[in-house]
């Protein structure tokens, strides 16, 4: 068994964790950290806690601590957003970590938030940015040319950051880059809102999915997959108890036209944790799945991904399906040089 | 799974346990004889956090070979390390792990020592004094050494958990410890760091064994260190040393309600004094006074 | 301009010297605080009041220094930097 598959089995089947070794706890410890993925283990393995060796315990235990640290700061972001935004008269939608934590939905278990994301009209961009400005949020990028990329072709202002707390918000006008080859309909997207407390919003659980598997599928690199998957895998059991869910999902992903990055992520998820999906939206396995599987189990047990040619194809194929070649040539040749620009010395 | 080919070495250090790895042999072979004295496994083969000193790229595994760090909570870019210092890395390495991934007690970056079994915390900016000051006690009959880097707070009771790793001086404190610690509880020197040069030295074995008995703390103090002051010392309002704990805390803002209070018995529990003082012997007696003072 | 503190239970107060400790549960902030501060968050939680009200009813309470529109300056300061550190809102 392959370390990443350590993972995947200790998520959808807990009790696996009974007959792990040694050896075999500190690869999951490992790769789940990696994969942002342990404090996720760590409450899936509660029912079976007395049965867990004690260094188990303690690096588990540690992890609910570290979670139970984000959950407290998301909220309170979550509030002063609220709080910011009250006035501007515009829905304001919660979206990924954030979203399943105010909406107490099962994927925001052991789940580890970074970042606040919302989205909201388009239209409303410039005030939602005034009042969070005026709240004591600054943009967070460093120079013109990602500021300009950003406001020009990306689906969300350039990050913001807290200038005391810390704290990023992350302001979405529709869920993929404007660049992408795919156009979800944001009107529609908006429209399927729910209302949650505090006068906030979470999408649709059709396009709450949608929104998921959009992301694991074009982000291309399949970076952070394993987790995207899991959320798929939770959004989807969970939204499978309302009879009818799945003939709306596929509705919405028709008018989004988002139905091979859905059926991939879909197929991927059944692949990795054995979801439930119908045969009519999983379709058929490809080369591109064969990549991305690749990439799901490359970590080795002390959770470092080695650079595959697989992964050097996905990096390269995310980078097509986001934005046109000549941008793209440019794009990446900043990056590079940027990147040796911020090495410190120790 | 393919099994791990890399030397490599399990140690613990007070309640953390660690992996170190590398593909340079050298590295873990001064490892080995630098922590000669920890304890080499856990007790049942699992351990918390592992650092992996890797070549900075497969060239550089042979040709001038240099390293940097994969870890369970991993540095920001870093420029490379020669494989001279990858000892020093690794300990990096564990640093980062403390500073950023644990949180069963309140990290403080201070130093901390024991007269039976009650503790002083020995708070205050790099190159202060704290650390001298830790290592002055480590030897020092009646003084068990808890560390010089990091102290832990408990999280229900006013306890100290030591975490007793080789004790990392620094320049002029190198030669002031040399005169005071048997020769062989030194490490190597380590010259041409950003710090200037290191060596570290052991704690006396039995501050080792004694790693996972915890103490009482019964005082606090901010040690300066400055050329030929008359020796001084005032106390600190609990507002002063408030701020100063939670300046020094990684973790304490992280943990809510759980931090604040281990803190808050911190203050409650000890009194807090600064010390200023010229020299080895001074800063010796003024905060053993100190102690008399508030443990009598 | 009014402001407003959440419940009591919110906060966790403890005095040490002359100035006092604050932990805000809903932030997991602690933040040092002057008397004064202490006194207004006490008027305020779960009650949305102006700068005038708040004066006043401090009055009722504490000795104060000074004439009206002095104590309405420290106050209207106060309340301020509550707002800022995220311990009160302003309500608008």
């Amino acid at each position: 068994m392959t370390p990443a598959a350590i993972l995947h089995r200790a998520l959808a089947e807990p009790e696996s964790m009974r007959g792990l070794s040694a050896d075999d706890w500190n690869a999951l410890i490992r790769v789940g950290r990696a994969e942002r993925l342990l404090g996720t283990v760590a409450e899936r393995a509660v029912p079976l806690w007395d049965a867990l060796p004690a260094g188990a315990q303690t690096c588990l235990t540690e992890e609910r601590d570290i979670t139970r640290g984000d959950h407290l700061a998301a909220r309170w972001e979550i509030d002063r957003a609220a709080l910011a935004l009250r006035n501007v008269g515009c829905p304001v939608i919660l979206m990924k970590g954030s979203a399943y934590l105010h909406a107490g939905l099962p994927a925001a278990q052991g789940r580890r938030i970074g970042d606040l994301d919302i989205l909201v009209p388009r239209a409303a961009l410039p005030a939602v940015e005034a009042a969070l400005l005026a709240h004591g949020w600054l943009q967070a990028k460093e120079n013109a040319y990602d500021d300009h990329y950003y406001r020009t072709w990306m689906h969300e202002l350039p990050p913001m950051v807290h200038k005391e707390r810390g704290g990023v918000i992350d302001v979405h006008h529709t869920i993929l880059p404007l660049t992408a080859r795919l156009k979800p309909d944001a009107d529609a997207l908006i429209e399927s809102r729910v209302a949650v407390a505090d006068g906030l919003f979470v999408l649709g659980p059709a396009e709450m999915l949608l929104h998921s598997a959009a992301h694991v599928a074009y982000d291309g690199e399949f970076e952070g997959g394993t987790r995207n998957l899991w959320d798929i895998h939770c959004l989807a059991s969970d939204f499978a108890q309302t009879p009818g869910f799945w003939d709306r999902l596929t509705e919405a992903t028709d008018r989004h036209q988002l139905r091979v990055p859905l059926s991939r992520a879909l197929r991927l998820a059944r692949r990795l944790y054995g979801t439930d999906v119908p045969e009519t939206l999983a379709g058929r396995m490809d080369l591109v799945d064969r990549l991305a599987l690749r990439k799901l189990h490359g970590r080795d047990r002390f959770g470092h991904q080695g650079a595959k040619l697989s992964d050097r194809l996905l990096y390269m194929r995310g980078h097509w399906l986001r934005m046109p070649p000549l941008m793209l040539t440019e794009h990446l040749a900043r990056k590079a040089f940027r990147r040796k620009e911020r090495a410190q010395p120790v | 799974m393919t099994p791990d080919r890399w030397p490599s070495r399990t140690l613990r250090i007070g309640p953390a346990s660690f992996h170190l790895r590398s593909p340079f042999r050298r590295v873990i072979d001064e490892v080995n004889a630098l922590y000669r004295d920890y304890p080499a496994e856990t007790a049942d083969g699992i351990y918390d956090y592992a650092v992996s000193a890797v070549p900075s790229s497969p060239l550089r595994r042979w040709v001038n070979p240099n390293l940097r760090l994969e870890c369970d909570f991993e540095p920001f870019d870093t420029l490379p390390l020669p494989v001279e210092l990858g000892m020093l890395g690794l300990e990096m390495g564990m640093n980062l792990q403390m500073a950023v991934g644990y949180r069963r007690h309140v990290v403080v970056h201070a130093a901390s020592s024991a007269s039976g079994d009650k503790a002083a915390l020995l708070i205050g900016d790099s190159g202060a004094g704290k650390s001298t000051l830790s290592a002055l006690l480590a030897y020092r009959e009646g003084w068990r050494h808890l560390g010089d880097e990091f102290a832990l707070l408990d999280l229900d009771a006013p306890l100290l958990h030591p975490f007793p790793r080789p004790i990392s001086l620094k320049n002029a404190s190198i030669a002031a410890m040399e005169a005071r610690a048997p020769a062989d509880r030194f490490g190597p020197v380590l010259e041409g760091t950003v710090k200037g040069t290191i060596r570290h030295l052991l704690p006396p074995a039995a501050a080792i064994d004694a790693m996972e008995t915890p103490a009482e703390i019964a005082l606090v103090v901010a040690p300066h260190f400055r050329e030929n002051a008359a020796p001084a010392w005032r106390p600190m309002t609990r507002t002063e040393t408030y701020v100063r704990l939670a300046a020094s805390s990684t973790n304490q803002a992280l943990m809510g309600e759980a931090g604040f209070e281990a803190v808050w018995r911190c203050l409650a529990h000890a009194p807090a004094f600064d010390i200023m003082y010229g020299s080895s012997d001074d800063a010796l007696e003024l905060f053993e006074t100190l102690w008399r003072k508030v443990t009598a | 301009m009014r402001y407003r503190a959440a419940a009591r239970e919110a906060y966790v107060v403890r005095p040490v010297d002359d100035l006092t400790l604050v932990y805000h549960r809903p932030s997991g902030m602690t933040h040092v605080v002057s008397p004064a501060v202490v006194a207004i968050l006490d008027l305020l939680h779960e009650r949305t009041l102006g700068i005038g009200e708040v004066c006043e009813q401090l009055a009722q309470h504490h000795d104060l220094d000074g004439d009206g529109d002095d104590i309405a300056r420290v106050v209207a300061a106060r309340l301020d930097e509550m707002a800022a550190m995220d311990i009160i809102d302003r309500i608008v």
